[in-house]
């Protein structure tokens, strides 16, 4: 498991496809009480 | 008058020369048996301390400025990891969670002082309470002494000398094993917050130590590389054997200075038992008499080999496990890796890192897409350079920032 934390909202769908380039093929995200997020592969 | 001179600087020459030879291969055994002290611990999966410290404790935190690469050949050539630079010790909470109560701990509980100075204090030895706390084990470690280096012997205990001198031998082949080793610990996810906590207090010290490149332009990452776990040892039991005896000599239980065991014309089992304990209990006062700071005790001698327990004082700290934590340039810590796994060149667990990305990583986005071909060059640079980092953690982390940079550079690719 891999993940990125604190993202902005805005930077989520870079990270995901980031992730997605790298080979992954289950990418999950999850918003923190801050309103950043967590973007996490399997 | 002029032969004469040169006569004698050639032989202050040859004596300065033949006592460097002597230094030297002095300095090697020494370095040699407490690299060899210091692997034993290491087998065991757990970084040794050198020298011996009561005072290592959960929670300490040290700035590790030395790259990684350094790191390791240091772990190599010297066994152990320099603890130098300690700048906190923090006293973590959750203990009595961990461990459910158990070992003596309690809710008010100060872990470990209330196993070194238990209330109310004891009266007599063991004067501290570490016989409660979890308890571990090391395995035993085999060394050889050449005549020569018995006195000066490196490794961190007493009973070694004493029996080389009780069996009047420079040579002598030995072991040691750990006696009454204790553990304590807590999990990462424990220790990490109480750690977030420390470094949010003290962001602006932790600003100082952030990314950097050094005069040759390479990268300098900090870390705070923090104690989570560590290994007590009450003592050791040491047993030597004469390699004079081993060897072959047929001269067993003759002379020697002091008169270590041999059954000789005694032929009753019950007198042979008897002179044994007293010879035992005599060379064992003897011995303490001799060397007050250390609790030494005589288990069995003979004129071929002698068994020594020797009890710490206190206890001492041999090992510990520590997590090392990335300094960001903003002062905040990046994810927890392993210390023992990242100096020994261990794959470590992908973890996490915090976001954080810049223009440098949109420049190696646009180089990425530019030829496929790109990313098998990338992630051989970042095998070499960043413990086989993955490319979407590399450009999304603010750790990476300098690395980067560095890979922009090395690779070759336009900002």
């Amino acid at each position: 498991m891999e993940s990125i934390t604190n993202v902005p909202p805005a930077n989520v769908g870079r990270v995901v496809q980031d992730f997605i380039d790298d080979g992954a093929t289950n990418v999950a995200v999850q918003q923190n009480p801050d309103g950043t997020f967590n973007v996490t592969r399997d | 008058m002029h032969r004469r001179l040169f006569t004698a600087l050639a032989a202050l020459t040859f004596l300065l020369a033949g006592c460097r030879t002597l230094d030297k291969r002095r300095d090697d055994q020494l370095s040699r048996v407490a690299k060899d002290w210091c692997l034993t611990i290491r087998a065991s999966q757990v970084l040794p301390v050198y020298p011996l410290t009561e005072d290592l404790q959960v929670g300490d935190m040290f700035l590790v400025s030395t790259p990684i690469e350094e790191e390791m050949k240091n772990l190599e050539a010297d066994g152990f990891l320099p603890l130098d630079n300690v700048i906190a010790r923090i006293q973590p909470a959750g203990w009595q969670q961990f461990y459910n109560g158990a070992y003596g701990i309690s809710d008010t509980s100060v872990v470990p002082r209330n196993w070194q100075f238990p209330d109310p204090p004891p009266t007599a030895p063991p004067l501290t309470a570490w016989t409660t706390a979890p308890g571990a084990a090391f395995p035993s470690y085999t060394f050889q002494v050449k005549s020569g280096a018995g006195a000066n012997l490196a490794i961190p205990i007493q009973s070694v000398p004493v029996g080389l001198s009780l069996l009047q031998t420079g040579d002598a082949y030995g072991t040691v094993n750990i006696a009454s080793a204790s553990t304590y610990g807590l999990p990462i996810s424990v220790l990490a917050p109480q750690v977030n906590a420390w470094a949010a207090e003290n962001q602006d010290f932790l600003r100082q130590y952030g990314p950097d490149t050094d005069q040759r332009g390479r990268a300098e990452q900090n870390y705070v590389r923090v104690v989570y776990r560590v290994y007590v040892a009450g003592g050791v039991n040491v047993s030597l054997i004469n390699n004079e005896s081993r060897g072959g000599r047929v001269d067993a239980g003759a002379s020697k200075a002091v008169a270590l065991f041999d059954a000789g014309a005694t032929t009753e089992a019950v007198n042979a038992a008897k002179n044994y304990e007293s010879m035992l209990t005599s060379l064992s006062q003897s011995v303490a008499a001799a060397t007050p700071s250390a609790s030494i005790q005589i288990a069995s001698a003979s004129s071929r080999g002698v068994a020594i327990n020797e009890t710490f004082s206190r206890p001492l700290v041999v090992g510990y496990l520590a997590f090392d934590r990335p300094i960001n340039a903003d002062g905040r810590l990046g994810p927890p890796i392993p210390t023992h796994a990242r100096v020994t060149g261990q794959p470590v667990s992908d973890g996490t890192a915090s976001f954080g990305t810049d223009s440098n990583a949109d420049a190696l986005r646009a180089w990425l897409s530019a030829d496929p071909d790109n990313r098998a060059k990338l992630n051989a640079w970042l095998a070499q350079n960043a413990a086989n980092t993955s490319i979407a953690t590399f450009l999304n982390g603010t750790q990476f920032t300098t690395l980067r940079a560095k890979a922009l550079h090395d690779l070759g690719i336009q900002e």
